[in-house]
C-alpha cells in the first residue's frame, strides 16, 4: 500500500528545516504521544491537504517499519521529493524505527477481548467503624482501567491482606506461565 | 575536679536549671543556686515533690526547706552526712558529693526514647489519632484559603495538609530520553543524534499533563530496573550455561519464540479451517448468522485463536437467538395454544438437536475410523512398494544369469577371473586402507582427547565465572548493607554529638587510668624503699646490740682487775642509755612531725569550708531569727 505521490509531494510546501519537526511529530502521533497540531502549519497548508499529508506519511512510516525497508527502498518510495526532503525522511525513519516498531507490536498484541491498560492503588488504614471502635485493618484499593471492544471501563476493588495475597499468587502463576513460554 | 564539675553543670543545664554561661565550677554556686538546682533534680527524679523552686526569704522557712531537702536526699538513698546546714552553709566538697549523687540518680532519657522506637506501630497509631483529633477540633476553612490544601495551624502551629483536593492519580505515559550517551566509545548514529539534538522534546514537555511528569519518570525508571534485573537473573541461570555471547543468546531466544508463535498460529489456523471446512457445521453457522443477524466472520479474521473463542461465544448466543426468533413467529393465538405450541416446538427442536448431535458424534467416529483406515492403507501401499522394488532387483539378477547361460564354460572362467581380480583389488584396497587408517585413528584420538580437555576446561571456567558472579553479587549486597549501616551509624552519631563531648571524656578517663597506674607504680617503689630502709635499720640495730653485748662482756671481765676499766664500763653503760634515749627522742619527733602535718591538712580542709564566711552568715541569720522572733512576739502581744 504505497502512499499516493500527490500527498507525499505536499511536504514541499513546508520549509525544509521545519519538515523534520513535522515528521517527528507525526511519528509521535503514531506512538500515542500527542498528535501534532495543525495550527502551526495552517498558513502554508489547507486543512484538506494537511489531512492527506499526515495520512500519507503515517502510512509510509508504518509500511517502512513493518516491512523493514532499506534506505534505498525508502528513497524510491519518496522519489517525488527533493534530495533534502528525502534525506530528512530517511533520517526520521532510521532514528525512530525502534519506537514505531515497538508501538506497532504493542498495538497488535493489544487485540483481545479485554486487557488492562492502567492501574492505580491506594493503601488505606481503617481506624474504626460505626460498630467497632478500633479496627486497625489495612486495605488496598486497586483501580484498574480495562480496555475492551466496547470501550474503556474502570474496575475498582478493595482488598484486605488475605485477598491481596490471593490476587498476587494468581498473578504470579500467570507470570510463571509466561516465563515458561519464553524459555 | 574540673571534669566532674563540667559533667554536673552540663547535666544540670540539660534538665532545665538556670545557670549562667560563665559559671565553670561548683565553687561559684551561691546558696540560692544550690537550692534551686537540687530542688530541680529531686523534682525530675520523683516528679511529685511539693517543694518551692526558690529559696524563701523568711529565715525559718529557709531552715525548714533545708531540712526537707535533706530528708528527700536521705529518702533517695544518700549515705553521706546531710542536714539543713549542707545547703544553707555549703562547703564545696559536700555540694559536689550531693550533686554527683543526684546526677547519678537522674532518669536516663536514652532508655525512654529507645523504648518508644520499639513500638513503631503504636507510634504511628498515636500519630494518626493525634492528627485526627487535631483536625476534628480545628474549625473548617474554605479551600480557597489553603493553597493546595496546605494550612498553617494547630498548637503549636505547623504546616499541614488537609483534604484530598490536591492529590491526583498516579498516571504515567511513555517518555523517552537519549540513550547511549553515557558510553562515549560507542558512536551514536548521526540521524539519531540529530533527532536527540533538535527534535526530541524535553521530558517535561513529553507528558500531556504537568502532573504526569514525576509518575512517568518513576515508572520508566522502575521498568528499566526490573528489565535489567530480569535479564541478569536469566543470564545467570541459563544464559551462562549456553556459552553464547549475550547478543547471540538474545537472537536465539527471539528466533525460538517466533518459531513457537508461528507454529501455534499455523496449528490454530489449520484447525479452524478444518472446522469451517466440514460442510454441515458451515451450513449451521450460516443459518445461525442469518438468523441472529450478526456477521461472525466480519470482525476479526486475524488471530485464529480469537476467532475460535469468538465462535464459541457466539454459538451459545445463537441458541438463544433461535429460540427468540421462533417465539416471535406465531401470532394471533391464545396464550395457552401459544404456550403449547412453543413447548412442542421446543421439544421438537430439542429432539432435533439431540439427533443432530448424535449424528455429529457418529460422523466424528466415522471420520476417525476413516483416517485410521487411510493410515493403514498408506502403510500397506508402502509395504507393497518395497516388496515391488525387491522383486524387481531379483528379476534383474536372474535375467543376467539367464543371458550368460548359453556359453557357460567361458563365462564361468571369465567370471572367475573377474572375481579373482576384484578379490585382489579388495585385498589391495584393504592394505591401503590399513595404511591410511592407522594415522587417521591416531589423529582422531588425539583430537578427541584435546576436545575433551578443552571441554572440561571450559566447564571449569564456566563454574568459575558463575562463582565470580555469585561473589560479585554477594559483595555488592555486602557493600550495600554496609553503606546502609554506615549511614545509620552516621545519623546516630550526628544525633549523639549534641550530647556531652564523649570522646573527650573517654580520653580523660584513659588519662586518669594511666595516671593512677603510674602513681601506683611509684607507691610500690616507695613501699619497697621503706621496706629496705626498715630492714637496714633492723640490721643495724641488731649489729649494735651484738656489738654492745660483746663489748659489755669484754669490759666486764676486765673490770674486776682494773679500776680504770671499771670506770670505762660505767661510761659505756651511760653512753648506751643516753643513745637509746636519743633514738627514742628522734622517733618521737617523727611522730610529732607527722601529727603536725595531719593537723595542717585538717586546717587547710577546714579553711576550704568557708568557715569564717559561714560563721558570719550564721550569726547574721541568728540576728535575723531574733528579729523575726521579736516581731512575732510583738504581734502576739499586740493581739492579746
Amino acid at each position: 500500500m504505497a502512499a499516493p505521490v500527490d500527498d507525499l509531494v505536499l511536504l514541499k510546501k513546508v520549509d525544509a528545516k521545519l519538515c523534520g519537526n513535522l515528521l517527528h511529530g507525526l511519528v509521535d502521533g503514531i506512538c500515542h504521544r500527542g498528535r501534532l497540531s495543525y495550527d502551526q502549519y495552517s498558513e502554508k497548508i489547507s486543512l484538506q491537504e494537511w489531512w492527506s499529508l499526515s495520512d500519507a506519511y503515517t502510512n509510509l512510516f508504518k509500511d517502512a517499519v513493518k516491512n523493514s525497508w532499506t534506505k534505498d527502498m525508502i528513497m524510491k518510495e519518496a522519489d517525488c521529493l527533493d534530495d533534502e526532503y528525502k534525506s530528512t525522511v530517511v533520517d526520521v525513519i532510521s532514528s525512530r524505527s525502534p519506537d514505531i516498531r515497538s508501538q506497532l507490536l504493542n498495538d497488535s498484541h493489544a487485540i483481545s477481548l479485554a486487557h488492562m491498560t492502567d492501574f492505580d492503588w491506594k493503601l488505606k488504614l481503617v481506624m474504626s467503624s460505626d460498630k467497632i471502635s478500633s479496627v486497625k485493618e489495612s486495605v488496598l484499593a486497586v483501580n484498574m482501567t480495562v480496555q475492551s471492544n466496547d470501550g474503556r471501563k474502570n474496575v475498582t476493588v478493595e482488598l484486605n491482606k488475605e485477598q491481596l495475597d490471593n490476587l498476587i499468587t494468581s498473578l504470579e502463576a500467570a507470570n510463571k506461565a509466561l516465563v515458561q513460554f519464553k524459555s | 575536679m574540673e571534669e566532674v564539675d563540667n559533667i554536673i553543670l552540663h547535666s544540670l543545664r540539660s534538665i532545665g536549671c538556670e545557670i549562667d554561661e560563665d559559671v565553670v565550677s561548683l565553687k561559684e554556686f551561691n546558696t540560692e543556686a544550690i537550692v534551686a538546682c537540687s530542688v530541680r533534680c529531686i523534682k525530675t527524679i520523683h516528679g511529685d515533690v511539693d517543694l518551692p523552686n526558690t529559696l524563701p526569704s523568711a529565715m525559718s522557712a529557709k531552715f525548714r526547706m533545708g531540712t526537707s531537702l535533706a530528708n528527700h536526699l536521705q529518702e533517695l538513698g544518700y549515705r553521706g552526712d546531710v542536714g539543713y546546714q549542707t545547703f544553707l552553709y555549703s562547703s564545696e566538697a559536700d555540694i559536689r558529693k550531693i550533686f554527683m549523687f543526684l546526677v547519678d540518680k537522674l532518669p536516663k532519657e536514652v532508655v525512654e526514647t529507645t523504648e518508644e522506637i520499639l513500638g513503631s506501630s503504636v507510634l504511628l497509631q498515636r500519630n494518626i489519632a493525634n492528627t485526627l483529633s487535631r483536625q476534628l477540633s480545628s474549625p473548617w476553612v474554605p479551600s480557597s484559603l489553603k493553597h493546595k490544601g496546605i494550612a498553617w495551624r494547630g498548637k503549636p502551629p505547623t504546616w499541614q495538609r488537609e483534604g484530598t483536593c490536591c492529590s491526583f492519580h498516579f498516571h504515567s505515559c511513555n517518555v523517552s530520553a537519549p540513550e547511549g550517551s553515557g558510553d562515549l566509545s560507542k558512536k551514536i548514529p548521526k540521524a539519531l543524534k540529530s533527532y536527540y539534538q533538535t527534535n526530541l522534546p524535553f521530558i517535561t514537555c513529553q507528558t500531556q499533563d504537568y502532573n504526569d511528569i514525576v509518575p512517568s519518570v518513576l515508572e520508566k525508571n522502575a521498568a528499566d530496573v526490573t528489565a535489567q534485573m530480569e535479564w541478569e537473573n536469566e543470564w545467570n541461570q541459563s544464559g551462562l550455561a549456553s556459552r553464547l555471547s549475550q547478543q547471540e543468546y538474545r537472537d536465539r531466544k527471539r528466533q525460538r519464540i517466533l518459531k513457537r508463535i508461528t507454529d501455534q498460529l499455523r496449528q490454530d489456523r489449520q484447525r479452524s479451517e478444518a472446522t469451517s471446512g466440514s460442510g454441515s457445521s458451515q451450513d449451521l453457522q450460516q443459518m445461525l448468522a442469518s438468523m441472529g443477524g450478526r456477521g461472525t466472520g466480519s470482525a476479526k479474521t486475524k488471530g485464529s485463536r480469537f476467532t475460535h473463542s469468538e465462535k464459541l461465544l457466539f454459538a451459545k448466543d445463537d441458541d438463544k437467538a433461535i429460540s427468540e426468533v421462533t417465539t416471535v413467529l406465531p401470532a394471533g393465538q391464545t396464550e395457552e395454544e401459544k404456550q403449547k405450541e412453543r413447548e412442542e416446538e421446543v421439544n421438537g427442536l430439542k429432539d432435533e438437536l439431540t439427533s443432530l448431535t448424535s449424528r455429529l458424534d457418529d460422523l466424528d467416529l466415522e471420520v476417525k475410523k476413516f483416517t485410521a483406515s487411510i493410515q493403514q492403507m498408506e502403510e500397506q501401499i508402502s509395504n507393497q512398494n518395497r516388496s515391488n522394488s525387491e522383486k524387481e532387483d531379483g528379476y534383474k539378477v536372474k535375467k543376467r544369469t539367464l543371458d550368460l547361460l548359453p556359453d557357460a564354460e567361458n563365462n564361468i572362467a571369465k567370471l572367475q577371473s573377474v572375481v579373482d581380480s576384484s578379490a585382489q583389488r579388495l585385498i589391495n584396497l584393504a592394505s591401503q586402507w590399513e595404511k591410511h587408517r592407522a594415522p587417521l585413528i591416531n589423529q582422531f584420538r588425539d583430537l578427541k582427547e584435546l576436545s575433551s580437555k578443552t571441554e572440561s576446561e571450559a566447564q571449569l571456567k564456566l563454574e568459575e565465572i558463575k562463582e565470580f558472579r555469585k561473589k560479585m553479587k554477594q559483595v555488592q549486597d555486602d557493600a550495600r548493607g554496609k553503606e546502609e549501616l554506615a549511614k545509620q551509624l552516621h545519623s546516630e552519631y550526628e544525633r549523639m554529638t549534641k550530647d556531652v563531648n564523649r570522646s573527650a571524656y573517654t580520653k580523660r578517663i584513659m588519662e586518669i587510668v594511666t595516671n593512677i597506674k603510674k602513681q601506683k607504680m611509684e607507691i610500690d617503689k616507695v613501699l619497697v624503699d621503706t621496706r629496705a630502709v626498715q630492714k637496714e635499720i633492723n640490721q643495724l640495730s641488731g649489729k649494735l646490740d651484738r656489738q654492745f653485748t660483746v663489748t659489755d662482756e669484754l669490759i666486764f671481765r676486765d673490770a674486776k682487775k682494773d679500776e680504770s676499766v671499771k670506770k670505762a664500763y660505767r661510761y659505756l653503760a651511760s653512753l648506751h642509755e643516753s643513745c637509746e634515749l636519743l633514738i627514742n627522742t628522734v622517733e618521737e619527733t617523727g611522730v610529732i612531725l607527722r601529727e603536725i602535718r595531719e593537723l595542717e591538712d585538717q586546717i587547710e580542709s577546714e579553711g576550704h569550708k568557708k568557715v569564717l564566711a559561714n560563721l558570719e552568715k550564721i550569726s547574721k541569720d541568728y540576728q535575723q531569727i531574733k528579729k523575726e522572733n521579736d516581731t512575732l512576739i510583738k504581734k502576739i502581744k499586740g493581739k492579746s
